[in-house]
């Protein structure tokens, strides 16, 4: 065996062992042809499109390619459903950043309000990048309402900017604050947009089925944003209300580390898992593992963002009480995505035979 | 709650890869020069992507393996069209063929204006 023979075969290691029995040797013998004298060159590598092309290949035979195994085809769908429920919370989340925006800037009347526009005279750059900024989660809308209907492309270029605009938002304010936040406190933060546009942009690939929900599932979460903003709204007026009693935070150590995104995430997991649990037990004909391997997946980086909440040692009784509740978050979270890990494992199709018939 | 889509359109690739096997079954490498030629190296398929179009193409019934042989120690398998994929292969050709000549006849069109 040639040195570039035994790379390509390395290579070829990324696709699963099933789908290497059948083709490895006839995707060798491809290669080295195509390699033509060089197949004897010391120095000859594979070249980095060829990899790419492999990595792509691994990524739809392992979620549910053409020909796939049952268990790849499980997979597929639970990443798929990833993108989906991670999508769905963020434009949720979107819709009550933009009310927010669009309260600020005047545009509808806020308890809150000051009758100011937020940032920098009309018509200048800085005013023209908060405005950007701010309307920017309008992206993760476009995104789940693209994916819903049916036009996962469009949802991938949305997810993609919303991305590039959350690292840029950091980098400005890196950039330009006195003391600079903590990146590994914003890295992990990050998860909770990374995770869902990473399994949307693996999992819905040229052989996944396309699928158009109808238009009220992709209207669920606007309309979820604007309750949810309404909710808040009178939260705060009570929040405000109370400051001002001797009492003062009182319960509401109890409950800020719910109303921030990540709680809000946790609050939303931890209820979907509920149902989940309850769906498993009462209906053994529907459990599928492709929602139980979803939420377990989503648990993670919620788990990992509320962890990064945590600020052990501050002596105070008010945090030490909002630790309280984190730590308390984190461990139902765990002990959920653990449990939905388990039962997902265990509903997965057995085998992993694929349906290709080259032989 | 969820519609399927009405089937995807053919894909170039899966096209000229149809089109690379009408008329004689080749192996992967085979049909990766055969492509390049029919494309006039516009189309340079890479084996990843060569083996996910065959795999969606042998999953649809539109190709097929045709023998295996032994080259210089190495396995090759020859892949040949089916009726199925002739069928389908024919009918997108004719597609193609008729945008082409909406475009054409539209340009012609625009030019005859454009000159008078």
């Amino acid at each position: 065996m040639s040195l570039l023979e035994d790379r390509y075969r390395r290579v070829l290691r990324l696709l699963p062992a099933s789908y290497r029995a059948e083709r490895e040797e006839e995707m060798v013998s491809a290669f080295l042809d195509g390699a033509g004298p060089a197949a004897d060159d010391d120095d000859a590598r594979p070249r980095w499109p060829e990899i790419a092309s492999i990595a792509a290949l691994a990524v739809r035979v392992r979620l549910g390619g053409a020909g796939a195994a049952p268990r790849s085809i499980a997979w597929g769908r639970a990443v798929r459903l990833t993108a989906l429920l991670g999508l769905a919370f963020q434009a949720t989340m979107s819709c009550v950043y933009l009310a927010q925006a669009l309260g600020a800037y005047g545009v509808f009347p806020m308890p809150y309000a000051h009758g100011e526009m937020p940032f920098g005279e009309p018509g200048s750059a800085e005013r023209a990048w908060h405005l950007s900024r701010d309307l920017a989660p309008a992206l993760w809308i476009v995104g789940y309402v693209a994916l819903v209907r049916g036009r996962p492309r469009v949802a991938k270029v949305a997810a993609v900017l919303g991305l590039i605009a959350h690292c840029a938002d950091f980098a400005v304010v890196w950039a330009g604050a006195h003391q600079p936040p903590f990146l590994t406190h914003w890295v992990i933060q990050s998860l909770m947009l990374v995770v869902p546009a990473l399994a949307l942009l693996v999992g819905f690939h040229r052989d996944a089925p396309a699928h158009r929900h109808l238009g009220r599932v992709a209207v669920l979460p606007l309309i979820a944003g604007a309750a949810l903003f309404l909710i808040l709204m009178v939260l705060s007026e009570w929040a405000t209300a109370a400051s001002r009693s001797p009492q003062w935070p009182d319960m509401w150590a109890w409950v800020w580390p719910w109303l921030l995104p990540s709680g809000l995430s946790c609050l939303a997991l931890l209820v979907a898992s509920a149902g989940y649990f309850v769906a498993h037990l009462s209906a053994p004909r529907r459990r599928s593992p492709a929602v139980a391997l979803a939420l377990a997946i989503l648990t993670v980086p919620v788990a990992l963002t509320r962890l990064s909440y945590l600020n052990p040692g501050s002596g105070d009784q008010i945090t030490e009480t909002m630790n309280a509740v984190t730590v308390a978050q984190v461990i139902a979270l765990l002990l959920c995505g653990l449990t939905l890990a388990v039962i997902g494992a265990r509903s997965l199709p057995a085998g992993d035979t694929a349906s290709r018939s080259v032989s | 709650m969820l519609r399927d889509m009405k089937p995807r359109g053919m894909t170039e690739q899966a096209f000229l890869v149809l089109t690379a096997l009408a008329d004689e079954s080749r192996h992967g490498y085979g049909v990766v020069q055969e492509v390049e030629r029919l494309s006039e190296g516009r189309v340079q398929l890479r084996i990843g992507t060569l083996y996910g179009v065959l795999d969606r193409l042998s999953a649809d019934e539109l190709v097929t393996l045709d023998r295996e042989e032994a080259h210089q120690g190495r396995l090759r398998r020859y892949y040949r069209l089916t009726d199925r994929g002739a069928r389908a292969l024919e009918a997108e050709a004719v597609r193609l063929a008729e945008h082409a000549r909406y475009a054409t006849e539209r340009l012609r069109a625009r030019h005859a204006g454009g000159t008078a």
